[in-house]
């Protein structure tokens, strides 16, 4: 009976000492969602609505630590500059009004930058050390105070753009939810030489690629769903056949050669086959091919011109362009070419369909008056919108990999050049041009890994 | 007086009056005329069997029957027509056995068409192409050889990419916009084309371009029907298709870097490379 009495003494005292834990359990239980809610929930940057404001933001110059050169801070900022200003989301504030832009020794003084007009911050360090340069993001709202991310990018001594882009998606990422494409890269035909050839360059065009120099005429470049491979036509052997250039090894090599066109071919999304245009049985057609060319299907079935096919992002439907009306217009099949529609009932000559990743839009060239304009439309034929066509020509839409940008090929300046449109058709602006010479039918590759 | 009945016949004495006659020969009438109309009703017009015979007679007439088995291509022409005469007689009955026989006889011509062409044939091969006028205007020379030499006294040029002899012999066809038929003029000059490889031996590249307006892609198709149908022209008029290749170049050379209506009527067009 004593042990009891015992056990009942020490039982309130149990108590007792339970019950600040419990207290801040109710704290933490009551006001915890509030202050631990991942702030990635908060849309900054509401990239849906056109005419989108510019988010401004300061970028105080990159600080080397641990004996990185300083004159990669240059370098890191300039990169940042272009492709966050590319993604036509931001404004980057001069560094001129920055009142306090250097390194602070404890925590950033936000109310510094709220004078100035920022809305978000990102701080660079970044250092060299054991033959690795790393760079360091912290990315801030600065209304709220908040550190919205905090990552270290590292890589090889001379990896400097390829961290940066890394970085600048990060940026992205933290401002919309979604990150940015920085990275990828643009394939087209230029025709510098005489004859076009197919090259390759970053967006910012600081280093550029010749795939193909055989003098004998190579046409649309595509990009394979994992950035490793471009398939283009070329009539190296006197037929349009269709080649596979493979960057990791640097060659080329024939992977349908039926006789007639071989055209223009697309990755379905799972990156298993190709849909192409063949004219083997006597016009063109549209078939599907899996990738070492041995099974062939065939979509459509007519007398007319059936070309230029373009996968919904989900692989289930294909938009092309086909003559069956008397005249080019878009139609979406099933991607068994069952069920084919007319899409579009606009204008007397609509081509080059390319469907949006984000699956809601279909981009397209009308010709008008003996010029290209830019258009897009919804898979359900509603919300025919003019996007590009003030001046010249645009033509060959193509996508971003977040569905945020068109790349087309314009020619107001005179000869052809890449531009670059946000998805609603504000902002053309030049991205790979070059004088005197046409760039034209650009394809836009995934994000490097 | 008379006694006149119900309906005011003279009643006779005795035998059938007239009115029962009249009767009894309306019933006559009656009864043959059902008679006739039964048995015609079995035999319906032999509509179907005419027609039968009238395909077979048409299968025959486009196996060349006429030239290769006339007699009895002759013997189902006027069975046939015996039948559709016996059938507007309303003798359905002959007729339909007459529409049987044209077709048994067209069958025959068909397959002694068949046997005799193969025999003609094997005898003394025919040289393709030649038209009825050609056959009998007499024997027709094969085209001649032409030396690299001699074609480059007419050299105008070469092919699109460098290769091959553009020649002022063949001269190059035009196109109206998104078309690819061929206008009067333009087989005016396939026609001539047409006259000068019948006379020499070589083969030919028809190249099918377009002008700048369009999708690349398009126009790459478009290239190639337009490059089609000119080789089509030409088999038509009696060259040989194995001495024709095709090539589409699309929109991506043309022959006149302008931008205007003249440009690109000249860059829509057709030409035809020598291959040596």
């Amino acid at each position: 009976m004593k042990n009891r009495s015992n056990s009942l003494k020490t039982t309130p005292k149990w108590n007792l000492r339970k019950l600040p834990g419990l207290f801040l359990l109710a704290v933490l239980f009551v006001l915890g969602p509030l202050v631990l809610s991942p702030v990635a929930e908060k849309v900054y940057i509401d990239i849906g609505s056109p005419g989108a404001k510019k988010f401004p933001i300061a970028i105080p110059a990159p600080a080397p630590t641990a004996d990185a050169p300083a004159a990669l801070s240059g370098k890191i900022a300039s990169t940042l500059k272009f492709d966050l200003e590319l993604s036509g989301l931001f404004k980057i504030l001069p560094p001129e009004s920055y009142l306090k832009p250097g390194l602070p020794a404890g925590a950033e003084d936000f109310a510094s930058w709220r004078t100035i007009g920022a809305e978000g911050l990102v701080r660079i360090k970044y250092a060299q050390q054991d033959q690795k340069l790393s760079l360091t993001a912290e990315i801030y709202d600065t209304v709220q105070g908040l550190s919205l991310s905090g990552k270290v990018f590292t890589g090889a001594p001379d990896s400097c753009a390829a961290l940066t882009h890394q970085l600048a998606n990060e940026v992205v990422r933290a401002f919309t939810g979604t990150p940015g494409i920085f990275g990828s890269r643009i394939a087209y035909e230029s025709n510098r030489g005489g004859r076009k050839e197919i090259f390759i360059s970053d967006l910012e065009q600081s280093r550029e690629l010749q795939i193909t120099s055989n003098r004998r005429l190579n046409l649309s470049p595509t990009w394979s769903p994992d950035g490793s491979q471009i398939l283009y036509t070329s009539y190296l052997k006197g037929n349009p056949d269709l080649y596979r250039y493979d960057l990791r090894a640097g060659k080329s090599e024939s992977i349908a050669h039926f006789p007639g066109l071989n055209l223009g071919p697309v990755f379905s999304p799972s990156g298993k086959e190709l849909v192409l245009t063949l004219s083997r049985d006597n016009d063109a057609e549209i078939y599907v091919m899996n990738l070492s060319g041995q099974e062939l299907t065939r979509l459509t079935n007519n007398q007319v011109i059936d070309v230029q096919p373009s996968y919904s992002p989900d692989g289930k439907k294909l938009a092309f362009t086909s003559s069956r009306a008397g005249s080019p217009q878009i139609y979406v099949m099933d991607s068994d070419g069952k069920n084919a529609t007319r899409l579009t009932f606009q204008g007397s000559y609509n081509c080059s369909p390319a469907w949006s990743p984000r699956g809601d839009r279909i981009a397209y060239t009308r010709q008008e008056n003996n010029r290209f304009s830019l258009y897009a439309i919804k898979p359900d034929g509603t919300e025919d919108t003019l996007l590009v066509g003030d001046a010249g020509s645009s033509e060959d839409p193509a996508w971003s990999p977040d569905g945020r940008l068109i790349a087309f090929a314009a020619n107001r300046t005179g000869d052809y050049d890449i531009w670059v449109v946000n998805f609603d058709g504000s902002s053309p602006r030049p991205l790979i041009s070059r004088k005197g010479s046409n760039e034209t039918a650009p394809a836009w590759s995934p994000v490097s890994p | 007086m008379n006694d006149r009945n119900q309906m005011g016949n003279v009643k006779k004495e005795g035998g059938m009056s007239f009115r029962q006659k009249r009767m009894f020969g309306s019933l006559a009438i009656t009864l043959g005329v059902a008679a006739l109309v039964i048995l015609s009703a079995c035999a319906k017009p032999p509509i179907k069997e005419i027609a039968t015979a009238e395909a077979a007679l048409e299968k025959a007439r486009s196996a060349e029957a006429p030239t290769y088995a006339p007699e009895t291509f002759k013997s189902a022409e006027q069975m046939l027509t015996q039948a559709k005469t016996e059938m507007q007689k309303k003798k359905y009955k002959p007729a339909k056995k007459s529409a049987i026989n044209a077709r048994l006889l067209a069958d025959r011509a068909l397959e002694e068409a068949a046997q005799n062409k193969a025999a003609q044939e094997a005898a003394a091969p025919k040289t393709p192409g030649l038209t009825e006028e050609e056959k009998s205007a007499g024997p027709v020379l094969p085209p001649q050889e032409i030396s690299v030499a001699d074609l480059q006294k007419q050299q105008t040029g070469t092919g699109s990419l460098d290769e091959g002899l553009k020649i002022s012999a063949l001269e190059t066809v035009r196109f109206n916009f998104d078309d690819f038929s061929l206008s009067e003029e333009a087989r005016q000059i396939l026609a001539k084309n047409a006259e000068w490889l019948k006379k020499y031996n070589v083969v030919i590249q028809i190249e099918g371009h377009c002008d700048e307006r369009g999708a690349n892609e398009y126009n790459l198709a478009l290239g190639e029907k337009r490059a089609k149908t000119a080789r089509d022209y030409l088999v038509a008029l009696g060259i040989d298709t194995t001495r024709l290749t095709i090539i589409s170049y699309g929109e991506e050379i043309p022959v006149d870097p302008g931008h205007d209506d003249t440009a690109w009527a000249k860059n829509r067009r057709a030409e035809f490379i020598v291959k040596k």
